[in-house]
């Protein structure tokens, strides 16, 4: 999955760069003002085109543009903090982001912590519920819990 | 004397009850002299309920009624009658009833009997996605990409990598001409963005 925050935040940099305002780029690329900020607050994604269009005005490859093979730096403090979100819960469920469950629970919003209980839940992601045990609540419990049978 | 059989209900043991289960199992439309599934679900037990639900789905009868009363193993199997015999009101009513393993059973059975079903369904598709597994959601997605790009789009978020990498090989096969890969490069692992990215470049030349 790639992080649009991070890709915004690059498109920004190049057009700062090139001494461009959003609307001289969007003027450019035959699309609004708003498009283009948009792109750079991962608000909405640049299409195919629109990348290639960028990456050969800013004479960069497009892997460049989309941080293609870039190591992601996570702040340890605020792991979303310049990421987009859904990037960062993905990122983490999958095993490339090691941080202790409860960091990342702690700073999950409540559709991000539902995500987190499933995939524990499914097994597909192994890491002790000890360590969040006191900020389930009785639904997260019983969610966790395995299924009732039947008698 | 004329008594009401409603009336009466209170006051039937279970094995009158079950009887009356029966009777009502048997007949076409589910109803035993003028009691219906409804009247009775709240006395019956849920064995029963079980028993009733399952065998009136079975003769395309869906008493969506009697869900809150019955088991999610049995809801799960009339809701996997409603959507062989294209009833999706039925079907769509059992989800929020359904464990997520019986949920994804009546699912996949029915997408492996046909393919096409929530193709030409009138089901939102994002509606179902609380109640199911990612296997789930992987069949439904590539059940829907063709004939439902814009809801295909919508379950892009709970792909996985895997489903993507199948995504783009079929494209490379000119499978899903009509799929917005504008909303699905965000989603992609690295490799597969470059081989999208490249396919793109090489159409531009």
């Amino acid at each position: 999955m790639l992080d649009m925050l991070a890709i915004g935040h690059k498109i920004a940099a190049l057009r700062k760069r090139e001494n461009l305002s959003q609307e001289a780029l969007a003027a450019r690329l035959y699309v609004t003002r708003q498009a283009v900020s948009n792109w750079e607050v991962a608000k909405s994604a640049p299409t195919i085109d629109n990348i290639l269009e960028l990456s050969s005005l800013f004479g960069v490859s497009f892997e460049e543009i989309l941080g293609l093979g870039e190591k992601t730096l996570f702040d340890q403090k605020d792991l979303f903090k310049d990421h987009e979100r859904a990037y960062v819960l993905k990122t983490f469920l999958e095993g490339g982001l090691k941080v202790p469950l409860r960091e990342i629970y702690d700073q999950a919003t409540g559709e991000e912590r539902r995500r987190i209980l499933k995939a524990l839940k499914e097994g597909r992601l192994d890491a002790p519920i000890s360590e969040i045990d006191d900020l389930l609540g009785d639904r997260g419990r019983e969610f966790l819990s395995p299924r009732r049978e039947k008698p | 004397m004329n008594l009401n059989a409603k009336k009466m209900l209170p006051f039937l043991d279970g094995d009158e009850l079950h009887a009356i289960v029966l009777q009502m199992a048997e007949s076409p439309a589910g109803v035993y002299d003028d009691l219906s599934p409804q009247d009775l679900a709240p006395f019956a037990e849920e064995e029963d309920i079980d028993l009733l639900l399952v065998a009136l789905a079975g003769k395309g009868v869906f008493e969506t009624d009697l869900y809150p009363f019955a088991t999610s193993e049995a809801i799960g199997k009339a809701a996997q009658a409603a959507l062989s015999s294209k009833n999706f009101e039925a079907f769509s009513k059992a989800m929020p009833f359904l464990d997520e393993e019986d949920a994804d059973a009546a699912i996949l059975a029915v997408l492996k009997e046909n393919s096409e079903v929530f193709a030409s369904s009138n089901v939102k598709i994002g509606s179902l996605l609380p109640f199911l597994s990612e296997e789930a959601t992987t069949a439904l997605f590539f059940s829907i990409v063709d004939a439902k790009p814009e809801e295909a789009k919508a379950l892009l978020p709970h792909l996985e990598e895997e489903d993507f990498h199948r995504l783009v090989e079929e494209a490379e096969e000119g499978k899903h001409p009509s799929f917005d890969w504008d909303a699905a490069y965000p989603f992609l692992e690295e490799e597969d963005v470059k081989r999208l990215f490249a396919a793109a470049l090489k159409q531009k030349r």
